[in-house]
């Protein structure tokens, strides 16, 4: 029963981490353990339903993986299993290509203290804060870190592994574009080398991207001049002409009412 | 001489309620049921045979009797295990909405029960699901609050889950009915607090604010403590949203503010934005106060922000500047600093700017962005929003507490506090007005 105020959750990264870090915390060894013995019991309800996240990856339904990763996470039982990562790990990259980090935060901070240490929890942390502050050439290089990780030999799921390299590779992609639409409005000039910075490709891909978009370059001064990025504009609305015409008329009606 | 053993009183149950004539008489004989301990007892139990009474039942159409069950059985230490997850959620995606209105406190049972579960087996994220079913189908509409709604939300909390409350939060509470819900005044506070504080994880701030707002200006003859933790935290809401503080309605409860300008938030607040180095001394000196009340996370948003209001105050003097000269204003001397905040800006849209390689900034107007679906989707909304105030406005006009105060304010040439001018304008000498008939 609640009869008191309830104490306010944790709302900053360091609360967030305190209140992890107040868990009883068990070693890498206990996650190496219990995946040697988790075998024994047969697939558990995360093993179950991952098939589901791998199919909606596969069609790029984002919001899809986000809905069923969410469900699973919210009706599974049992916290401590590794195969937990098997939902986790793709919801957090879901969120980061849809551009939502405070979801993905708690996805992240609801993990065991065992699986807040694993290696591919602490570089999704870790991908998911510079993500946030905008930390451009560090994306992209703890975006590298990661696959390389997920690339492994010993990585201990290889359908994850598979699952993972393509969502961070469609976040990198996506990141890097909203990035360039974003350099398009922010900046009447700038040098290659910033650029190169922001978007972490090299010269010769930016120059061949910018001359797509419009944009000129001074090669003496190596200044780049981006062209407001112009939204490719959906001139079809979700109105056909009769349906506006019926709106027109209805709202003419309730004025005259 | 009646039953004492619970198995039998169990079996006169069943026999009762799968021979009942109505619904009513169903809901009549299970809450009348004396004496009340031996009947939680025996809804605990199974039957005489030993069998499950749940097995004999259908959720649908024997609602009310699995509602009991499932209560006794969450409430009771002994008889039968407390329910599972899976039956629970089962219930609350299936159960007959009507049928469990007849019983309100019974609902709110379950819901308490449910959530107490999830935390006695340390998973309160087990509890999300049961209870969001059970808070979206109960009520007629979303638009009325229940008891579920508090509990709801303290339980996404409590498993660190903001985002499933979302569902629930985006649609507004504009209806009570205590015969529905056995609310009290907490209910109302907790579900707003709690659902700012989830608005505000997910750094929704615009929807985190109202909902605040809605717990501090909640009507009533003194403050609640509650209201004054919304306060603080509506406060460093709209410092971080927008970089200044708005006034609260005039129907706030006056005492809430005299009592916040007592606390070092007040202090925090008329700091803001400019004297970085007072807010830094105010969050260091009173960090324990803040921490126990948990809202260094938001001190530190807001300290964290406060250079871009700085900035942003900047755009309505200059028409350009430069990086180094921005970097003075705002008191920030990396260079790369005040590039990484005007992107920021930008891409948040708080102001409009180019920077150019040379390190000059060029301020503007934000261009128009829309397009004319949304043009026709806000006038849609504002349509739906006029004819739900007309109606709101109808409802209470004919209410008898409005027309009793009404007609002794017109009589005591009075005009009392918080009156809707435009609804009292309307009543005629004869009070006609209120019926619409023009003299």
């Amino acid at each position: 029963m609640v009869l008191a105020p309830p104490t306010p959750p944790p709302l900053s990264t360091t609360e967030i981490q305190d209140a992890a870090r107040g868990e009883n915390s068990s070693s890498q060894t206990a996650i190496a353990q219990e995946t040697q013995t988790s075998g024994n019991n047969g697939p558990d309800t995360y093993h179950l339903r991952f098939p589901f996240i791998v199919e909606a990856v596969s069609a790029s339904d984002y919001p899809k993986v986000i809905q069923i990763a969410e469900e699973v996470d919210l009706t599974a039982v049992g916290n401590n299993q590794t195969s937990r990562l098997l939902i986790i790990a793709p919801l957090v990259l879901a969120y980061l290509i849809l551009d939502q980090s405070p979801p993905a935060r708690y996805a992240l901070a609801r993990l065991s203290e065992s699986h807040a240490t694993h290696p591919l929890s602490k570089l999704l942390a870790t991908l998911l804060n510079v993500t946030t502050n905008r930390n451009h050439s560090k994306v992209y290089a703890t975006a590298a870190t990661l696959v390389e990780l997920i690339s492994q030999p010993g990585f201990f799921d290889q359908d994850l592994a598979m699952v993972l390299t393509k969502l961070t590779t469609v976040f990198i992609e996506r990141f890097r574009l909203r990035t360039f639409e974003l350099l398009s409005r922010a900046y009447n000039s700038l040098t290659m080398a910033q650029a190169e910075n922001y978007l972490g490709v090299p010269s010769e891909t930016i120059l061949a991207e910018a001359s797509k978009n419009g944009w000129e370059y001074d090669s003496t001064s190596q200044i780049l001049k981006p062209r407001a990025f112009s939204q490719k504009s959906n001139n079809t609305t979700n109105f056909s002409s009769l349906s506006t015409f019926a709106f027109v008329a209805d709202s003419v009606g309730r004025l005259e009412a | 001489m009646a039953p004492t053993d619970p198995t039998q009183v169990m079996d006169t149950i069943l026999q009762q309620v799968t021979t009942a004539d109505s619904l009513i008489a169903v809901a009549n004989f299970l809450k009348n049921m004396n004496p009340k301990d031996l009947r939680e007892a025996a809804l605990a139990s199974p039957l005489s045979t030993g069998q499950d009474p749940l097995l004999l039942l259908s959720i649908p159409q024997n609602t009310l009797t699995v509602l009991y069950i499932l209560t006794a059985r969450l409430g009771v230490n002994n008889g039968q295990a407390a329910p599972t997850f899976e039956t629970l959620e089962n219930f609350c995606r299936t159960f007959d909405p009507e049928q469990a209105r007849l019983s309100p406190d019974r609902v709110t049972l379950l819901a308490k029960g449910i959530q107490r579960l999830a935390v006695s087996t340390n998973n309160p994220r087990s509890a999300i699901l049961p209870l969001h079913f059970l808070v979206t189908r109960y009520a007629p509409d979303p638009s009325y609050l229940t008891t579920i709604h508090p509990i709801f939300t303290v339980t996404c909390l409590q498993a660190t889950h903001p985002s499933a409350a979302l569902p629930v939060l985006n649609n507004p509470i504009t209806s009570i009915d205590t015969n529905l819900s056995d609310l009290t005044y907490n209910d109302n506070l907790i579900y707003h607090y709690t659902g700012g504080v989830a608005l505000a994880m997910l750094k929704r701030w615009a929807e985190a604010e109202e909902f605040f707002e809605i717990c501090v200006s909640a009507p009533g003859a003194v403050p609640a403590a509650l209201q004054l933790e919304a306060l603080k935290k509506l406060k460093l809401v709209q410092l971080i949203a927008k970089g200044k503080t708005a006034p609260l309605p005039k129907y706030t409860n006056q005492l809430l503010l005299r009592h916040f300008k007592a606390t070092p938030y007040h202090q925090f607040v008329n700091a803001y934005p400019h004297n970085v180095e007072a807010l830094r001394e105010i969050l260091s000196k009173e960090r324990n106060l803040f921490q126990s009340e948990k809202n260094v996370g938001l001190l530190r948003q807001a300290l964290d922000r406060a250079p871009r209001w700085a900035l942003k105050k900047l755009t309505a003097t200059y028409l350009s500047l430069n990086l180094a000269d921005i970097g003075k204003a705002v008191r920030i001397s990396d260079e790369g600093e005040v590039r990484a905040l005007l992107l920021d800006m930008i891409e948040s849209g708080d102001i409009s700017a180019a920077i150019s390689a040379d390190g000059s900034v060029t301020f503007s107007d934000p261009p128009p962005q829309f397009t004319r679906a949304q043009v026709d989707e806000v006038l849609k909304n504002v349509q739906e929003q006029s004819e739900l105030l007309d109606y709101l406005e109808k409802e209470m006009a004919r209410s008898k507490d409005f027309l009793s105060k009404a007609i002794k304010g017109r009589d005591d040439t009075v005009g009392f506090i918080g009156a809707d001018e435009d609804v009292f304008s309307q009543i005629a000498p004869h009070g006609a007005g209120i019926w619409g008939i023009d003299d």
